[in-house]
């Protein structure tokens, strides 16, 4: 015989160890249009190697193994492009499932090259948010680049253009 | 303990909240943490990673790493890898690419599937699969689990992970609410995802089926098909009129004895003990399987194939007696499928009242599948028909001919036994 367990209920986590996915559905058109007016991009030393080249605060304690904006190809010179980097995030309705404070606590992005950043609050309710590389074995990315390639072709052909097709045929590549 | 998660707290590591720590992970001895840190120029056998993080994610997922298998390796969805890759349980921390997902007794622990070239500071070293008992899988997570709330006690996410180790920890220690989450999991879902309505309806087919059987089912065929796809299995073996009587073979293999190997030799021996005690040659003639399963080699040949379509065959057994569904038509497939079923009934001694053979990647279709491979392919009669040492493919498809089995049989024959290579992670993980 089975029997149905009580529903799981759940305490707060912080950010980094809630479930990592996106949102079932792609968020509408308004919402991305709210998310996009006011996010705005702050830099973490934790994903730097030389985070004071960046003029960022090293990152305190003991660290994980993690991934670099450096080994990614992504140098301080990029920086100017990380607005549009997140503009196309949201765009592509590249959202998390879990929102506090009105955004979502998890975006990501695709860039040029293919490679993917997932990016997350900093602050919840400034729409400031952090990002890092995601590494290509990462089963995330087969969804991520799922839901961008959808959007690119919910675009007009003079919308999509061939820099954003190469920029998912990149992440196509790039991630497993 | 064959399965083990090591947290070590090294000096940098510790202070009045400890989380990161230098994290060991091993499965029957092989460290499947071992990388190599090109930028520390060193191999290592720990990932650092945060414990929190990783115990969250063991936690959550634990029902369907412990009872959802592999589907078809060669599609592989991403909600599936999510639950089972460990790699996945972070966007930013570098965690070995290896997918955990049980088989049934046992608990695989093999490296993803379809991962390109290696990339990054860090590279993992181990590329094997490994298996180990679900019992020792379950006893190393749950000492990680215990030493993470220990160590980690100060953390600000402390009381939600010991608040989802009680939930879990009651639900696994009450027999009929595992059932239930075991259940879930076999279907495909996470706690609490399952409509009702499935869970239900499968069930209520537990009386007919058994526990065993049900879970099999639900692997078989996953999701909101489930119940329609039992229903039609069970009516299928109702509408079968191909009897048979399975006490020519009932007693004559213990299954405790298939324990503790890979169902693939353990069905080696299960083939070569019953061909020795029931003498037969070296091909299998439907005659032989008409006496192994006491009806007429005519009616196993000739049978309506009352489950053709379905995602599985299945047979009903009342004691004795048995109902085969069968699905498949053609003679080799046929005969194929019916060693199959012997072998369900070898493995589930006389304790089960319905079998289900499919695709799964559990343990118990691995076995059936070996065994049928055994019983009508034995290596012993195959070295006589190819050169093991010099395999080609028109000998494979010779022997094929003679023991009336399809060529993919015999090559699995081989490759088990080292004859020929394991092209694709698919027939590792088969063999594991």
């Amino acid at each position: 015989m089975r029997k149905k367990p009580p529903p799981r209920t759940s305490l707060p986590r912080l950010s980094e160890n809630e479930k990592r996915d996106l949102s079932p559905e792609a968020p509408n058109e308004a919402e991305r249009n709210a998310l996009a007016a006011r996010i705005r991009y702050e830099g973490y030393g934790k994903h730097k190697r030389n985070p004071h080249s960046w003029n960022l605060a090293a990152f305190h304690g003991y660290a994980p193994d993690r991934t670099f904006c450096e080994d990614v190809g992504f140098e301080r010179a990029d920086e100017i492009r990380i607005p549009s980097l997140l503009q196309r995030g949201v765009a592509a309705g590249l959202f998390g499932d879990l929102y506090r404070q009105g955004d979502p606590s998890m975006l990501w992005t695709i860039d040029d090259n293919g490679w993917i950043y997932e990016l997350r609050q900093t602050n919840a309710g400034q729409a400031l948010y952090h990002g890092y590389p995601m590494a290509p074995t990462n089963a995330l990315g087969r969804k991520v680049i799922a839901r961008f390639e959808s959007w690119i072709f919910s675009l007009s052909r003079d919308e999509r253009g061939p820099a954003l097709l190469d920029t998912l045929r990149n992440a196509q590549d790039r991630y497993s | 303990m064959a399965f083990r998660i090591d947290p070590r707290w090294p000096l940098a590591a510790r202070g009045p909240v400890q989380d990161v720590a230098d994290i060991t992970m091993s499965a029957s001895g092989r460290v499947f943490s071992r990388l190599f840190d090109e930028h520390e120029g060193r191999v290592r056998d720990h990932v650092r990673a945060s414990t929190i993080n990783l115990a969250f994610w063991l936690a959550d997922r634990w029902w369907r790493l412990r009872w959802e298998p592999i589907g078809d390796p060669r599609i592989i969805s991403p909600e599936w890898r999510l639950r089972h890759e460990v790699s996945s349980a972070s966007g930013d921390t570098l965690l070995p690419p290896f997918m955990i997902y049980g088989t049934g007794p046992r608990v695989m622990v093999a490296p993803a599937i379809g991962l390109g070239a290696a990339w990054g500071p860090i590279r993992y070293l181990e590329d094997r699969p490994v298996t180990v008992s679900a019992y020792d899988f379950e006893a190393g997570i749950d000492h990680f689990f215990q030493t993470v709330l220990r160590v980690c006690a100060n953390h600000p996410d402390a009381d939600a992970l010991d608040h989802l180790i009680g939930q879990l920890g009651r639900e696994r220690s009450d027999e009929e609410l595992a059932g239930w989450r075991r259940l879930e999991a076999c279907l495909g879902y996470d706690p609490d995802q399952a409509p009702d309505a499935v869970i239900e309806a499968m069930v209520d087919f537990e009386g007919r089926v058994g526990e065993a059987a049900l879970d099999e089912a639900a692997v078989a065929a996953p999701g909101q098909q489930a119940v329609e796809t039992l229903s039609l299995a069970v009516a299928a073996t109702d509408a079968s009129n191909l009897l048979v009587d399975f006490s020519t073979i009932d007693g004559l293999i213990d299954p405790a004895d298939l324990c503790g190997r890979a169902p693939w030799q353990a069905a080696e021996d299960a083939a070569t003990h019953l061909r020795a005690v029931l003498n037969i040659g070296a091909t299998v003639s439907w005659q032989d399987l008409g006496d192994m399963l006491r009806t007429q080699w005519s009616a196993l040949k000739n049978a309506t194939a009352t489950a053709r379509g379905l995602p599985y065959a299945a047979m009903a057994e009342d004691g004795a007696a048995g109902k085969l569904a069968v699905a498949m038509g053609p003679p080799v497939h046929r005969r194929f499928e019916l060693a199959r079923m012997i072998g369900d009934r070898i493995w589930t001694g006389e304790h089960d009242s319905f079998g289900v053979v499919s695709r799964a990647r559990t343990d118990r279709q691995k076995f059936q599948r070996a065994f049928a491979q055994s019983l009508l392919c034995p290596l012993e009669s195959l070295r006589e028909v190819v050169d093991v040492n010099r395999p080609n493919y028109e000998d494979i498809r010779r022997a094929a001919g003679r023991f009336m089995i399809d060529t993919s049989a015999v090559i699995a024959v081989l490759r088990n036994h080292g004859y020929l290579p394991h092209e694709t992670v698919s027939d590792q993980l088969e063999a594991a």
